[in-house]
């Protein structure tokens, strides 16, 4: 059984779970950018959380299937058709051999989700099937899908309660985004009038945006580093600042260290939004302690786990 | 910073510092045979652990990191083979070869005399897959990184900042003034282990 790219858009991979404990190997994580609207794609078609779904960043995607299947969209909000007919996202969706799903580009957020009841096929790279990019591993042979690539998934012969996303449930997208963050390494280099500026600035996302992360434009920000620092430990939602003044924030592709300043780090319970920020989105930095970032994180995973039991927000 | 001093990096990684590299590695490993925290990074000077935050405070891995780091490790780095890497210094390849001489006051050959009548060891891996952090440059061959990263350096790179000479095993963004390039390919995601080079492993550079 297998599904078959008609048009890719500007970049598609298979995405899941991050590829945990290697990172003391160079390894970063890579896996969704958007952990819960995976988790709701993959749900929708009764899949664990953390199964392979198509990644569909900036949309204009078409895909056709081979065989019927069940499958539900999820992140980024985008017109979506099956044939001629407008399909609607968060919910299971009944798809028939030689239909054909198009997916426009999006209003607002970068990528949307695509699950499949059984999940995509990828191949294992240290127990996880996710596209690293930049080393070619994983997904579909370590690259973003192209047209003609036809995409496995695992046949199942029961057929998932069809299922729908109450509306309040469905996440808001838009154009600004207040991110919690908390201190981190090298905060005191920071001059006092920057650390204002990282508070209660409005930045907005640059045009280099992707996976591995992207630059905040605004105020310049004034850092006393002398360009020698150990590298150190970094991680997705790391945002670190270069002696030229323009900081930014990493990615779920992210390196696992660095030798720029890490003036702070996006807390664990909004990291899922960083894969949805898109260039000219304006970011706001609401500043927290870790133990209100942990507490804001234990409520978010409470909250979502009502509709995901046993959901990890990470 | 003193030997052992914390700092919580996010909400769910605490750093550890413990003053040197090979103490670093030591210390990692140690921490991660615990098999208690999702990862174990050690970087030039500090250990971060990962943690799963709703499962353990950052009090208790303190505690644990604390009573681990405290328990005698004896030194964990076997010697590796040698490993010889030829580079292409300068060219297009190497774009800030020039750039480093001159800012060194020293003539190109003068320079690649220094670079390769030296045995590195590999202090760090990270950063991306396989980049290795070679220690032992001299203070006469010291240069801070670009005040702006590149977006893309090339796979083979070789690159010196402070102390450390790196290869960039595979394609990705750098920060490190680039000297040279060398064509052994040091990331391979389909051989196991998939790394040329390994932590400990002392490399020597050959001109070509």
């Amino acid at each position: 059984m297998s599904a078959e790219i008609l048009t890719p858009g500007l970049q598609t991979t298979l995405q899941g779970g991050h590829r945990y404990g290697f990172r003391h190997f160079g390894m970063p994580w890579a896996g969704a950018a958007d952990m819960v609207s995976l988790a709701y794609a993959n749900a929708l078609v009764g899949n664990a959380y953390d199964a392979i779904a198509m990644e569909v960043s900036f949309g204009g995607c078409r895909l056709g299937f081979e065989q019927p299947a069940v499958i539900a969209l999820a992140g980024a909000p985008a017109a979506a058709q099956l044939n001629d007919h407008s399909l609607d996202f968060y919910r299971s969706i009944r798809v028939e051999a030689g239909d054909v799903l198009s997916l426009q580009h999006p209003t607002a957020g970068v990528r949307t989700y695509i699950a499949i009841m059984g999940g995509f096929s990828g191949r294992d790279v240290l127990g996880c099937k996710s596209t690293y990019l930049p080393a070619r591993l994983g997904g579909h042979e370590g690259r973003a899908l192209a047209t003609g690539d036809r995409i496995g998934y695992t046949p199942t012969t029961s057929s998932p309660p069809m299922r729908e996303l109450p509306a309040q449930l469905h996440p808001k997208f838009l154009k600004s985004w207040s991110l919690r963050v908390t201190p981190s390494g090298e905060t005191s280099l920071l001059t006092p009038q920057s650390h204002q500026h990282l508070a209660e600035s409005v930045f907005s996302v640059s045009h280099r945006c992707d996976r591995m992360g992207f630059a905040l434009e605004g105020p310049k920000l004034d850092i006393a580093s002398d360009g020698l620092m150990q590298s150190a430990a970094v991680f997705p939602g790391t945002i670190q600042c270069p002696e030229n003044g323009v900081p930014f924030i990493l990615g779920v592709d992210a390196q696992t260290t660095g030798g720029y300043p890490r003036i702070a780090s996006v807390a664990l319970c909004d990291q899922h939004l960083l894969g949805q920020c898109r260039p000219g989105d304006r970011i706001q930095f609401l500043i927290r302690t870790p133990r209100q970032a942990r507490q804001a994180h234990l409520a978010k995973q409470d909250m979502l786990r009502d509709w995901l039991p046993g959901f990890r927000l990470c | 910073m003193n030997r052992f001093d914390m700092v919580e990096l996010s909400d769910y990684c605490l750093e550890v510092h413990v003053g040197a590299a090979d103490d670093a590695q030591i210390y990692a490993r140690a921490l991660r045979a615990l098999k208690l925290f999702d990862e174990v990074v050690p970087g030039l000077a500090t250990v971060a652990i990962l943690y799963h935050s709703s499962a353990m405070s950052s009090e208790q891995v303190a505690d644990i990191v604390r009573k681990c780091l405290e328990t005698p490790h004896a030194p964990a780095l076997a010697s590796a083979k040698e490993r010889r890497v030829r580079v292409h210094y300068g060219g297009e390849m190497g774009p800030d070869f020039s750039t480093v001489c001159s800012d060194l006051g020293l003539s190109a050959e003068a320079f690649i005399a220094r670079h390769t009548a030296l045995t590195y060891h590999v202090e760090m891996i990270g950063f991306t897959p396989g980049f290795c952090y070679l220690g032992g440059l001299p203070d006469t061959l010291n240069v801070p990184r670009l005040s702006s990263p590149r977006q893309h350096v090339p796979a083979g790179s070789v690159g010196i900042c402070g102390t450390y000479t790196g290869i960039y095993a595979m394609d990705g963004p750098g920060g490190w003034p680039i000297i040279g390039y060398s064509e052994d390919i040091f990331f391979d995601g389909s051989k196991s282990p998939p790394f040329l080079i390994e932590p400990g492993m002392p490399v020597r550079f050959e001109a070509i």
